[in-house]
């Protein structure tokens, strides 16, 4: 059936694309509003994504890469509005000492405000990937073009910022 | 743990032009590509969505729109108790809204006017510490203005200000939902001045709705009961880096409190955040809230600001407060004449340059090469990364006859005589060094591009981390807070 409709959208057929799309489009905005922080422009990202997806949709090969392939395209879309915003990554040295400290905070509850204010881009998107998309690091290290370490590394530091606890268990 | 952060990413709450926008985009790729066939096309940007009026901070935003997430147990005794009118703020995720409307202390106004086929009605209006929230809702022929089906946005001025010059609209968000062809939106204001009237009527004009022309015009009261303030009195001085927090009043009000401080910095510019509160036992008061600008002013002693900070109420019985500043400092942007091949861009506050060794002009490409001095040894990959990503936007080129035409207070470079945007590759990453290239002729065009016309500008700012500032902590006077609804002093 899936693969059906990629064929479809892969020969013009919108309405097969939407089909598709609309699988996983609330998953891709709530992708984007991590990383854009405001409604406005998450459905800003959305709309540019569906034409980036539908544009290039005779570019995707593997049928079952679809979903790492939409989430590929909607972190570009995301990462470029934020770069066009001129919305330049201040380097926080409250941030940076964090992730080094030793916490011996108790468990906190993790709040939205939380990862939206303390974590930077790719802590982010690591995090999202990891816990809301419930990727694989390998898919995450394949995803976002990084070594596996570094994707570990990433998420531990993020983890850190967030002073939680961490369980062995998250980062094996 | 990772349940819970899924559960709260989940409490992103999806907006109903979703699925419109998604079709919008997939619309805009079908024509193009139908087009494509018969001959090659520009691609053009999407069309960006105004929900919002001008003027809104992003934080305000997500201020708001995380709010629906955060709605504590207690909540679902106030929406059982309160089915009508807290359900029009449930469905904008505003919980002091519900709260309000709860405690009967939301205002039903209900005023109307039509306008060029266009109703707009006022329906409720609250006020509650500075917090100023109007709801509505829109009807008639959208479909003569100029946005595409599903968008709306409205030019609102307050107290018959003008433009984009008015103090509501600062920090003002606005939310809106569809609801049977019809569009209810609720703005959300922080009283911009100092002195708060308890009671007052607010003048508000529409101009235009998706660009069709009118003057709806609107005159609300705005009311609140008395909120106790408690005077703190309370000044905090760091020495060394020349600041002042002199926390002024702690103001109670029926479901928020609110903070009024002054800072005072020796140099124009920088900032200081009280990014954090806590109370005794530990519990977080606040986490980078925004802040109202009440007044700015120079004197003798520096610069001095006040400003006002809303958060959740705090409990009754709180006993002292803990504070956590931070400073962001302000660094003068540097310039040089490219008359030269090799020169020092230097940091006025800090100890960070920028030796740039060589200037080549290579057809329509500007290329330098330089060594970003005084970041100390082991900067970390991230730290590394970030400095990276900021160098490609920390540049401006600009003809030297136009730097006198940037207005300081708006300071956009001038089209087509700057370029603002830069490619960066790493030489040596041990040493620093970097190359950046600037296209002449690219997205930003600089037209008859001279070197020795041309101004090098670097802003630093980007590069200097926030400084962690000593927390120091307050002791509340006796009886702070409110019993039974009512306000003790």
């Amino acid at each position: 059936m899936i693969l059906e409709r990629i064929h479809k959208a892969q020969n013009g057929d919108d309405e097969a694309f939407l089909e598709l799309f609309q699988k996983y489009e609330q998953d891709l905005y709530r992708m984007a509003f991590v990383y854009v922080k405001n409604q406005d422009d998450a459905l800003d990202v959305l709309q540019e994504t569906a034409y980036k997806a539908f544009k290039n949709i005779e570019t995707l090969r593997e049928p079952r890469y679809l979903k790492t392939w939409l989430i590929k395209i909607a972190i570009s879309c995301a990462t470029d509005l934020i770069r066009k915003r001129k919305n330049v990554v201040y380097l926080n040295q409250t941030d940076m000492e964090l992730a080094s400290k030793d916490s011996t905070d108790v468990t906190m509850t993790i709040t939205m405000q939380q990862i939206l204010e303390t974590l930077d881009e790719l802590e982010k998107s690591i995090v999202f990937l990891k816990y809301y998309s419930e990727l694989t690091f390998k898919e995450i290290a394949e995803l976002k073009d990084l070594p596996l370490g570094t994707v570990k590394t990433t998420l531990y530091r993020a983890l850190a910022k967030l002073r939680v606890e961490m369980k062995g268990a998250d980062l094996l | 743990m990772s349940n819970n952060i899924k559960s709260e990413l989940e409490k992103i709450e999806i907006p109903a032009q979703l699925h419109d926008r998604v079709k919008l985009g997939v619309k805009q790729a079908k024509q193009e590509k139908l087009q494509e066939k018969k001959q090659p096309v520009k691609k053009l940007p999407p069309k960006r969505n105004k929900w919002k009026v001008g003027g809104i901070a992003a934080a305000a935003i997500l201020t708001i729109t995380l709010s629906s997430g955060f709605i504590n147990p207690s909540m679902n005794q106030v929406l059982a108790s309160t089915p009508l009118l807290g359900g029009i703020y449930e469905q904008f995720g505003d919980k002091m809204g519900m709260h309000l409307a709860e405690q009967n202390l939301v205002t039903q106004i209900n005023q109307e006017v039509t306008k060029n086929g266009v109703t707009i009605k006022l329906t409720n209006v609250y006020f509650d510490g500075d917090v100023v929230s109007v709801t509505g809702v829109i009807s008639g022929d959208l479909s003569k203005g100029h946005n595409e089906p599903g968008e709306v946005s409205m030019d609102v001025n307050f107290e018959n200000n003008k433009g984009d010059n008015d103090p509501w609209l600062r920090g003002m968000s606005t939310d809106m939902q569809k609801s049977d062809g019809s569009y209810e939106f609720q703005w959300k204001m922080n009283y911009p001045y100092k002195e708060i009237k308890e009671s007052y009527k607010l003048p508000i004009t529409i101009h235009n709705i998706n660009g069709i022309e009118g003057s709806w015009t609107f005159n609300v009261p705005v009311n609140q009961e008395a909120s106790l303030a408690r005077t703190l009195g309370h000044s905090q001085h760091y020495e060394n880096e020349g600041v002042t927090v002199k926390l002024q009043e702690l103001k109670q009000s029926k479901a928020s409190s609110s903070l009024t401080f002054e800072t005072i910095t020796s140099f124009e510019g920088d900032y200081i955040e009280l990014y954090k509160a806590e109370d005794e036992n530990g519990k977080v008061l606040f986490h980078y809230e925004n802040d109202t600008i009440l007044t700015k002013s120079k004197e003798d002693d520096g610069y001095h600001h006040t400003l006002r900070k809303t958060f959740d109420q705090i409990a009754e019985g709180t006993k002292a407060i803990t504070f956590y500043p931070s400073l962001t400092i302000a660094d003068p942007t540097v310039q040089q004449k490219l008359d030269q091949n090799s020169f020092a861009l230097e940091s006025e506050r800090t100890d960070l340059a920028i030796q740039v060794n060589k200037v080549t002009l290579e057809g329509d490409k500007l290329i330098l090469d330089y060594e970003f001095q005084g970041l100390g040894e082991n900067v970390s990959n991230h730290k590394f990364e970030n400095i990276h990503h900021n160098l490609s936007y920390a540049f401006n080129l600009i003809d030297k006859d136009f730097i006198d035409k940037i207005d300081p207070e708006n300071p956009f470079p001038p089209k087509g005589h700057s370029i603002s945007r830069n490619e960066v590759k790493v030489i040596d990453k041990n040493n620093h060094q970097f190359q950046s290239v600037f296209d002449l002729k690219g997205e930003e065009k600089f037209e008859n591009f001279l070197l020795e016309d041309t101004v090098l500008q670097l802003d630093f700012n980007s590069f200097i981390g926030n400084k962690e500032l000593a927390s120091f902590t307050v002791e509340l006077p006796s009886q702070m807070g409110l019993r039974d609804g009512s306000l003790v002093p």
